[in-house]
Formats: structure tokens, sequence, C-alpha cells
């Protein structure tokens, strides 16, 4: 019984840890995305796989692809079809001038949060 | 939609049926761009085994379905902000341009001057009249007002009068332009002359609407 409830407490905490990762994520995986964009274009297979490589960015690789088609129906990217040599046609995306602007204001607001936070948690690790 | 892949069609055709409910446009950009994703993902000669974890990785069909729901939720947000941004943007500057045309001084800058021939007489200055005379304002060398000036017989005295507008009011001095004026020889109450070239150059000490010479 007693070893239920440890393991119940346990569960809850991973399941809020990860619940916190994921309201984390959400609210800066697009920055993430258009950042990924800001030197170069990049097709959808290739965002999703360099975001991979980031441990806590991507749960679902599928999940991408919706914030994808957001980001082009709101003017912060732009895509292109184009033929591959190595298989079917791919989407390319590339950032906009709304899309940098969006980018930039994101970096400086990103900044400011950063170091608001840190000083908290320096605060509290003392 | 077929792939020649069985758990990729069934993985594809269950997204669409997640999707059901978004918009079609929406849909088939979404459904396009994970059928992509598999076939990049996918190596030439995969295995079942590939084709699972290929999907594994993409998650769940209604977790993207729901995505998409949640972003669309987002988007439609965010160009209604934009819109109302947009709204307050061109009546702030509609505002704006309405106080500058109501409120800017007009007209801009009104010059206003007169220099007195003194020793010419009212036949001289009669004949100087028709001479096209010119005047000049400049600001360090740039000039910021042009205007023609004329020859007026008030007062008992011979006056070169100018009146036109300037563009601002940094100016300074001020040339009269006239062929036959080279060599005038008058006495003015400027605070400098410079002759050179049939051109006169007038220091200003105050400027401009009622100027001072």
């Amino acid at each position: 019984m007693s070893s239920m409830v440890k393991g119940s407490a346990g569960g809850t905490r991973r399941g809020a840890r990860n619940g916190l990762l994921s309201q984390l994520r959400r609210g800066v995986i697009e920055y993430c995305v258009l950042a990924l964009l800001r030197d170069e274009e990049r097709y959808g297979f290739d965002i999703v796989r360099s975001l991979e490589q980031v441990d806590g960015m991507v749960t679902s690789e599928g999940t991408i692809y919706p914030l994808l088609a957001r980001l082009r129906r709101d003017g912060l990217v732009a895509s292109t079809w184009r033929e591959s040599l190595s298989g079917p046609p791919r989407r390319y995306y590339r950032l906009t001038v709304e899309g940098r602007s969006a980018l930039d204001d994101f970096i400086v607001e990103w900044e400011r949060f950063r170091t608001a936070v840190g000083r908290f948690m320096g605060e509290g690790s003392q | 939609m077929d792939t020649m892949d069985p758990i990729v069609d069934k993985y594809l055709e269950d997204l669409r049926r997640e999707l059901r409910d978004v918009p079609r446009s929406t849909a088939d950009e979404v459904v396009a761009e994970v059928r992509a994703h598999l076939a990049e993902a996918l190596p030439d000669h995969h295995s079942e085994a590939d084709v699972r974890n290929a999907i594994d990785r993409l998650g769940d069909p209604a977790d993207i379905a729901a995505e998409v729901k949640e972003r669309s939720r987002s988007s439609s947000q965010r160009p209604r902000r934009r819109r109302i941004v947009a709204v307050a943007a061109m009546v702030v500057a509609a505002v704006a341009v309405g106080t500058f045309v109501l409120l800017r001084p007009e007209p801009p800058y009104d010059f206003r001057g007169a220099v007195d021939y003194v020793g010419t007489t009212q036949r001289q200055c009669a004949q100087l009249t028709s001479v096209p005379v010119t005047a000049v304002v400049t600001s360090t060398g740039e000039e910021t007002g042009r205007g023609p000036a004329t020859f007026e017989w008030t007062s008992g005295q011979c006056w070169l009068v100018w009146r036109f507008q300037l563009d601002r009011m940094a100016a300074y001095q001020l040339a009269i332009l006239g062929s036959s004026i080279a060599n005038p020889g008058p006495s003015f109450t400027a605070d400098e002359l410079e002759s050179a070239d049939g051109q006169l150059t007038f220091r200003l000490s105050q400027f401009p609407n009622g100027i001072s010479l």
C-alpha cells in the first residue's frame, strides 16, 4: 500500500513536470521555428529534425506541421514547393518581413523575461 | 493519398478523419506535410518497424488534429489584433496629419524687407524698376528662399523691396541679384554688406517676420 502511494505521487510529479514543459514549449516553439528560418529557408522535415536535436523541444513530430501551417496563414513565413532530388517535392519555408519583425520583438522580450525569472531563481538557490 | 504502404495509408486516413472539423485547405496542407515527412523519414527499403517508428514519432493523429484546432484558434485571434492595431494606427495617423494641416504656420514664413537707396532720385528709381532683381536668402551656404525684389519710390526715397516666403527660419543672409546694381553706391542700415561679381549680400540682424535691417 505504501509503495502504491509513493508511485502515484511520483507519477503526478512527472505529469506536472511534463505539463510544465509542454506549457513552456508551447509559448516559445513558434519563435524557435522562426529563428531556424532566420538565415536560410528550410523544408518541414528539416525543421522538425533540427528541433528534435534539442532535448525537450519536440514531443510529437507531427505537431510541428500545424504550427507551420498557422505561421504561414499568419504571414510570418512564406513557402514554396520545390522538387527534390531524393524524393517527393518539398515545401520550403522562409521568413517574411513580418516574421523577422516578430522574431526580433521576441528576442528582446525573451531576454527581459529570462533575466527577470533568473533573478528569482537565483534568489531561491541562495 | 495512396502511398502503397498500408500502414502509412491508414495513418493518413486517420489523420484526415480527425481533421474533418477544420477547414479543408488547412487539413490538406497538414496531411500533405505529414505525407512528405514520412517520405523523407523512411529509407527507400524500409521495414514495417521503420514505418511504425516513424509514425510513433509523428504522434497520434488526434494529437495533431488537436494541435491544428488549437493553433487555428490562436491564429484567428492574431489577425483580429493586427486589424485593430492597424485601424488604430490609421486613426492616429489621420489625427496627426489633420493636426499638422490645421496648426502649421500659414504661410510658412513671410519674408519682407526693404533697402533705402539714399541719394537716388525719383527719376533714377523709376528707371531701376525695370531692372529684374532677385532676392536670395541663404543659410550656411544653402539657399532657403528666393523671390523677386522691386525698386519703389516711397516717402521721398528709393527702396528695394522684397516679399516672399521662406521654407524655414534658419536663414540669415540675403543676396540681391541684379545686373544693373553691381555698383549702386547706396548706404545701408544692414549689419554688413558684401559685394562680389554683381551680387550684394546683406547680413541681417533679425530674421524673418519683422525683419530689421
